[in-house]
């Protein structure tokens, strides 16, 4: 048994070296994925939400124009 | 230059870059994988394939590092992530001159982890702290002796600069002169804070085996 070997305080710093685990392997992955940039919209998303955009806008225009209607109808009878 | 995440895969294999990234021919043929310097400089323009290759070098070191520092699996595979998107956000600071690539990435770890520790320290002190650790470390420590749960427990109670010396220089094994560098101190201030701790934890050994 080696000098080092008989020390408990050199027994315990080599026990912590052997038992520091391993990264997981998907470690440097998710790294990458930190620091993957913000996702800009594709073509598809955009043109969804400006479909949502233009139903929404279409949906009001159609309030609006009943609501005139009903009190344009309204006043004149 | 906008590259896909699959395609940083072959930073793993120095001799497979493609061309598009500067690798020619002549390097291809090179047995030795680009160095430190030239990748950091690379992934400070933006090449994510050159910080790719900088992680897959240095994930177990730096990973073993916060590690040592918090002793707790899942809290030192965050505070690596952590090490490696700060060193990416500030790869512009990185000057070669002043020194390794290797020795600044350890202190953004070194820093990390005692950040985090100054967080936890009101949990600090518990003695079960070893015994938590234990449940999410692969390896069991079934075997382990009491008296390295209160070496393991006496190194986590030890001031941060003790803590910090000790834990580089001797469990790490780091030369002393890049101890110092980490530290921001002489060499001769990290002897001293080493041999402090080995002092201390001697002591709670002795403190361990001596029944009075």
């Amino acid at each position: 048994m080696s000098p080092n070997e008989s020390d408990p305080l050199e027994r315990w710093k080599r026990q912590r070296r052997e038992d520091a685990p391993e990264p997981p392997e998907s470690f440097a992955t998710e790294v990458m994925q930190l620091l993957r940039p913000p996702q800009t919209r594709s073509w598809s998303a955009w043109s969804l939400w400006l479909g949502q955009a233009a139903l929404f806008l279409a949906a009001v225009a159609i309030g609006i124009t009943r609501t005139y209607a009903s009190l344009f109808l309204l006043l004149e009878s | 230059m906008e590259l896909s995440y699959e395609s940083t895969q072959f930073a793993k294999f120095p001799g497979t870059f493609p061309a598009s990234l500067g690798y020619g021919p002549v390097n291809r043929m090179e047995s030795s994988p680009p160095d430190d310097n030239s990748l950091a400089a690379r992934a400070a323009r933006g090449d994510l394939a050159s910080f790719r290759a900088i992680v897959d070098r240095y994930q177990t070191p730096i990973f073993r590092m916060t590690y040592q520092f918090v002793n707790d699996y899942h809290l030192a595979q965050d505070l690596a992530q952590e090490v490696f998107v700060r060193a990416f956000r500030n790869l512009g600071k990185f000057d070669p001159q002043r020194g390794n690539f290797s020795t600044w990435l350890y202190t953004i770890a070194r820093n990390t982890s005692c950040t985090a520790l100054r967080k936890i320290k009101p949990f600090e002190n518990s003695a079960s702290m070893p015994e938590v650790a234990d449940e999410t470390t692969p390896k069991s420590h079934a075997t382990r002796h009491d008296e390295f749960l209160r070496l393991d427990t006496a190194l986590a109670n030890l001031e941060e600069p003790f803590k910090s010396a000790f834990i580089l220089a001797e469990i790490e094994e780091l030369p002393l002169a890049e101890v110092a560098e980490i530290e921001g101190v002489p060499v001769g201030t990290i002897k001293s804070r080493v041999s402090r701790a080995k002092e201390r934890l001697r002591r709670i050994l002795s403190q361990t085996t001596d029944p009075s």
